[in-house]
């Protein structure tokens, strides 16, 4: 058995993937502290039993970014490139708030040590002498670092400067970990690479600590196996999570489009369009062809971290994101969100603002004496409280104030979900809407009909989705190596000579993954790199295969401009069970109907237990669909099946 | 009968949906790296008036800009469905690099908005690669002018016969073209979903709603007579100064900006037609309104344009304009940022005022980069440094790129320590690239504020004016110059203004 554990900010969420395939989902609230605490506790709760692996998703690295809290570092960088960090890419913050700046880098700018030395396209410029790296050296530990970043212009193609002096740091700084750009991003672009390498430092002294002690408290209960999720969807076990703390980065999102992607495939559709809406924010992503998108231009925190990651836009609108009037007369939902604490008016925790939940009660949609998690119950008289304190004249009551926070929430969201598609050149209406987290199924069908989608699957155990997808993740290792050669330059030899020690370095870190080769190939001139799978290392089939790629992400390929290999890299994986989300559902329980308001329209809805439900079982909407960690909406002219996986299929009448 | 509040709210996301739609489309495809990565277009729709319903502006400088676009494609009498090509910057252009896609969107037969697109394309022909001759006195030296003409088969043909690079060209043209029928699609998905009566109203109540708040923004600002005057340091043909004049008054939340006294059109190519000048005005107002106003004709209703016939801000054919767009643009955003500031306005102080644009050339390939440098210093805060100000916002080159690519080496890469102007608010720092060349190259700088430093506000200091300098040696700010190898070309870029008195005094020099 494979546990998965998802610590979020609000809720710890623990799945149970059985060796049959069989699922079990626990919730317990998290310990933002500490949160390995509610970690084990989850695992403690659900029992001593044969755990073969533990699968966590941690939202660490996150944390430490957004607030600023990792170590204290230095950074070595080439004489006369100190100030990279704090020149960026010269666009500015935004475009209009002229005195807003981009966060600040991770560190101070007197903690950065320029060392004289410079590498070419060609090699050595400037040459490191032993007195340089003596000084250096002397600089940084004169710092009193808590850990050490090295990047040095061209590390990516020519690594010797900054082995020599990541060898020479580490001689003097025992237990000061240092990471060398040509290990963290051995990838050019100066600029992102050093931002990466950075974080890398900044966060390492504090996710390699979590990591070592999840480890024992993982070996302490019998657990054979532990292994983090990484932003691109793969998991690493302790040792290799510890040394690329940056790849932590998005761990937590990750788990989501994972458990979409493989609660997609379980009805049939590999074409996703994902959303995950939590409590204060949504997270659109991207599916195609059975595998989640993954781009490695991520920011978090105002940290480029330019490592492969799942395809994340965030908008914010949550379920406690806020809603108010602006001084024009426009009702707005979100940035701000009432969080975990105090958490929207009906959750009585003393929050008196209105937010999407609020509107969600009023309306009907979700039940107050269907409490939502442990101990909290929903007080539909505070939610309409809320709602009237928003001193909406023009509407004439809290039912239409509550319609207009959903549609406007809606909006919001819709774009997002068409920037992620369109971005990409995909029409979103040939995809499939998959929503979950808490909040997502409610707004499935109003999405849907504002994209022109025509099918949604609404996943089983929505709200412990990402959960899931931990438990169900493969385990994936991936090394990458610069290269920057064109292809008429290159025979078969060449090619296979240049994956040679990536493949090595995979096999060694996950024996007997599945290896997949990919080579980043562009037109010469291009800024933007095109992976394409490497099946047979021919020149000849890497440009056809490019070409054709191309054409499909891009619309063209027929320019003469030559191809170009930019990067090599080799993906491990080793699967996990298949899934099998079968409810153990006995014959339904009888419908019993209540009145609820879809779009401003009051009608009598079905309500069912969603887990009660047979395969094969239909509805037609309007009707409300009550699931132990999520609601779903299903609007009048949808129809409902529910498909033998567990999940609901739902389409257009 | 007006939207309620809910519907404003659903159909800006709508309407800005379908021109953030049209701009990705257009990005996504197109073939140039200036369009793909630099993103230097603009997509919006119009109403059947040809008012602006919404835009995706990815450069200020294409801000509002497209109306004029549109008017002069009325005037010809589009037919539902047709799409009409243009760039000239007399009828409805810019600067000759902007090509412009207007397609009249059919519903029901009849025209019912417009879906327009604008790229900037690297080439359009002319004296010199890029389209953008330093040299150039007249419109016709800079490349093809094309009036608003029906985009035919023929049409296209004769463009791509007048340009360098015509499958770049046929690539852009053809995103362009997806990204003005994406847009007609939008709307006419819109219309099935609301009615065209719907739709229409929602996109009037829209208007009505960005002018009420513009209104209601400016109204609290009432300010007459505020006159400032600012510089543009030569036009690529001499080096003297030219004066830009603008008086501004804000009265009954209306904005009005008058540049009586401006220099004539210069014998360069630094001048602008009204279109671009009432893009930088519309700028500066947009910073006064709070980030969630809608961009759309609403906004432009209360802003008003004046400038003398023939002069440097309202050129008249056939004065060259290719460097007015991105050079010039940014001294009108600063003369009426100076005005503002003058008048107490909560305006922030003038950024570097520049995009120092460097261009590098040898045998058989070109390369061209522009600079950030300090912003100016306002009431919320200190200037950012290193960035691009005012009407640019383009990303730079990596140093492992550039060197990979062509025989430059980079020396040194840095912010310009203490260039920034001195203030309760200090000025943004600019920066510092040294350039050695690795072979005989042509550099051609095109470059403002040499000599006049941004100005602070508020009692804040003014930013240092940026260098050029050759081997150690000032170059003038419009020059072009050979270098040999081992020769080193150092741009220092200016800083931002300083804003509020007080501060520590300014630092001497910038050389770290």
């Amino acid at each position: 058995m494979r546990l998965g554990v998802d610590v979020g900010g609000t809720f710890t969420d623990l799945v149970a993937l059985h060796d049959d395939g069989r699922i079990e989902v626990r919730k317990v609230v998290s310990t933002p502290e500490d949160p390995a605490i509610g970690l084990f506790r989850a695992v403690d709760d659900y029992g001593q039993r044969a755990i073969a692996a533990l699968v966590h998703g941690t939202t660490i690295a996150t944390n430490a970014l957004l607030e600023r809290r990792g170590a204290r570092i230095a950074l070595v960088a080439t004489a006369g490139f100190e100030d990279l960090l704090w020149l960026r890419r010269q666009d500015r913050a935004d475009l209009y708030d002229l005195s807003r700046d981009h966060p600040p880098p991770l560190l101070a700018r007197d903690h950065v040590i320029g060392a004289r030395e410079r590498m070419g396209p060609d090699g050595v410029l400037v040459a490191l002498t032993d007195a340089e790296v003596r000084r250096v050296v002397t600089a940084v530990a004169a710092l009193g670092p808590e850990a050490v970043a090295i990047a040095c212009l061209f590390a990516f193609r020519h690594p010797a400067h900054e082995r020599r002096l990541a060898e020479a740091l580490r001689a003097a700084l025992p237990g000061v970990p240092v990471a060398p750009s040509c290990d963290v991003l051995p990838l050019f672009r100066e600029y992102e690479r050093t931002s990466t390498t950075t974080a890398e430092a900044y966060l390492r002294p504090k996710v390699s600590a979590y990591v070592a002690r999840a480890e024992a408290e993982v070996r302490r209960r019998g657990i054979d196996v532990l292994r983090i999720m990484t932003s691109s969807g793969g998991t690493l076990p302790p040792p290799a999570a510890a040394a690329h703390a940056a790849a932590l980065a998005l761990s937590g999102p990750a788990g989501g489009v994972v458990g979409a992607r493989l609660a997609g495939e379980a009805v049939g559709c590999t074409d996703l369009l994902t959303l995950d809406m939590g409590g204060t924010s949504a997270d659109a992503s991207l599916v195609l062809g059975g595998a989640a998108l993954s781009e490695g231009a991520g920011v978090v925190g105002g940290v480029p971290l330019a490592l492969p990651a799942v395809l994340i836009e965030t908008v914010s609108a949550g379920g406690g994101s806020i809603a108010w009037v602006d001084p024009g007369g426009a009702l707005k939902v979100g940035p701000r969100s009432a969080g975990a604490v105090p958490g929207p008016a009906c959750y009585g925790r003393g929050g008196t603002e209105a937010t999407v939940t609020d509107a969600c009660v009023v309306l009907g949609w979700l039940d107050p004496t269907h409490p939502l998690a442990d101990d909290v119950r929903l007080d539909a008289e505070a939610a309409r409280r809320s709602l009237a304190a928003l001193g909406m004249t023009s509407l004439h009551d809290a039912r239409a104030t509550a319609s207009g926070i959903v549609a406007v929430a809606t909006a919001v969201m819709a774009r997002a979900l068409k920037r992620v598609s369109v971005a990409r050149g995909v029409d979103p209406r040939r995809l499939a809407l998959l929503p979950f987290g808490g909040a997502g199924p409610l707004f499935g069908c109003a999405l849907a009909d504002t994209l022109g989608m025509r099918t949604i699957v609404v996943p089983p155990h929505p709200g412990a989705l990402s959960a899931l997808g931990l438990a169900a993740a493969a385990e994936r290792v991936e090394a990458v190596g610069s290269f920057h050669r064109r292809l008429a330059d290159l025979d078969t030899a060449a090619i296979e000579a240049g994956f040679a020690p990536l493949t090595d370095r995979v096999r060694a870190e996950l024996p007997g993954g599945v290896l997949r080769r990919v080579a980043e190939c562009r037109f010469v001139g291009q800024g933007y790199e095109v992976p394409v799978t490497v099946l047979s290392a021919d020149p000849a089939l890497v440009a056809e295969v490019f070409r054709a790629a191309h054409h499909a992400r891009f619309g063209f390929a027929d320019t003469d401009a030559p191809i170009e290999i930019v990067n090599l890299r080799v993906v491990a994986e080793r699967g996990a069970p298949a899934l099998d989300f079968r409810n153990a559902a006995g014959p339904p329980p009888p419908p019993a109907r209540r009145e609820i308001v879809v779009r401003g329209e009051a009608v009598s809805a079905e309500v069912r237990l969603l887990d009660a439900l047979p395969p094969g079982h239909t509805i037609a909407g309007p009707a409300v669909l009550v699931g132990g960690d999520a609601t779903a909406l299903i609007e009048p002219g949808w129809l409902v099946t529910v498909h033998a996986s567990g999940a609901l299929v739902v389409e257009r009448r | 009968m007006t939207l309620d509040a809910v519907g404003l709210e659903v159909m800006a996301h709508a309407f800005a949906s379908i021109a953030e739609e049209m701009g990705l489309v257009l990005i996504h495809s197109a073939l140039s790296p200036n369009i793909r990565e630099r993103r230097d277009c603009s997509a919006a729709l119009f109403d059947a008036d040809g008012q602006m319903i919404a835009q995706a502006a990815h450069i200020p400088v294409h801000l509002g800009a497209m109306s004029e676009a549109v008017a002069a494609v009325q005037a010809q009498d589009p037919g539902p469905g047709e799409i009409f090509l243009l760039n000239d910057p007399y009828t409805g252009g810019t600067h000759l690099p902007d090509l412009t896609l207007v397609g009249a969107i059919a519903v029901d037969g009849r025209v019912a908005g417009y879906s327009v697109v604008r790229a900037h394309h690297s080439d359009v022909g002319g004296m010199q690669p890029g389209s953008m001759p330093a040299g150039a006195r007249e419109l016709v030296a800079e490349g093809l002018v094309i009036p608003p003409v029906r985009l035919t088969p023929e049409v296209e043909r004769v463009v791509l016969a007048n340009v360098r690079t015509p499958v770049m060209r046929r690539g852009d043209l053809a995103a362009q073209r997806a990204a003005v029928e994406r847009g007609a699609e939008g709307l006419r998905a819109l219309v099935a979903r609301y009615g065209w009566a719907g739709v229409q109203r929602a996109a009037r109540d829209l208007m009505d709603y960005a002018e009420r708040r513009t209104r209601a923004a400016l109204g609290g600002r009432a300010v007459a007579g505020l006159s400032a005057t600012d510089w543009m340091e030569g036009d690529g043909v001499t080096d003297a100064d030219l004066a830009i004049r603008v008086r501004v008054d804000i009265q009954g939340g209306e904005f009005h900006a008058d540049f009586t006294g401006t220099a004539p059109a210069a014998a360069g190519n630094i001048n602008c037609p009204l279109a671009v000048t009432r893009s930088a005005v519309l700028f500066v107002v947009r910073l006064l309104l709070d980030a969630d106003v809608p961009m759309n004709g609403g906004v432009q209703r209360v802003v008003h344009v004046t400038a003398p016939e023939g002069c440097l801000v309202n050129a008249r054919w056939p004065s060259a304009v290719a460097a007015g767009n991105v050079e010039t643009s940014q001294r009108i955003t600063d003369a009426v940022l100076l005005a503002l500031a003058g008048g107490g306005l909560p305006v922030p102080a003038q950024g570097q005022g520049t995009m120092n644009n460097v261009t590098f050339g040898g045998v058989g390939w070109t390369y061209y980069e522009t600079l950030g440098g300090g912003q100016g210093a306002g009431p919320a805060g200190p200037g950012p440094s290193g960035v691009h100000v005012g009407m640019s916002n383009t990303r730079n080159t990596p140093i492992e790129v550039l060197e990979l690519e062509i025989p430059v080496r980079v020396r040194t890469y840095a912010l310009r320590a203490g260039s920034g102007g001195v203030g309760k608010s200090a000025g943004g720092d600019g920066v510092i690239r040294e350039y050695e060349a690795l072979a005989p190259i042509e550099a051609g700088l095109l470059t403002e504020r040499r000599r006049h430093g941004p100005r602070g506000a508020a009692g804040g200091g003014d930013g240092a004016p940026g260098a050029n300098l050759l081997n150690g040696t000032a170059l003038a700010a419009k020059t072009g110059c050979s270098l040999a190898p081992g020769d080193v070309l150092r741009i220092e870029t200016p800083g931002g203004g300083g804003w509020g008195a007080g501060g520590e005094p300014q630092r001497k020099g910038g050389r770290s």
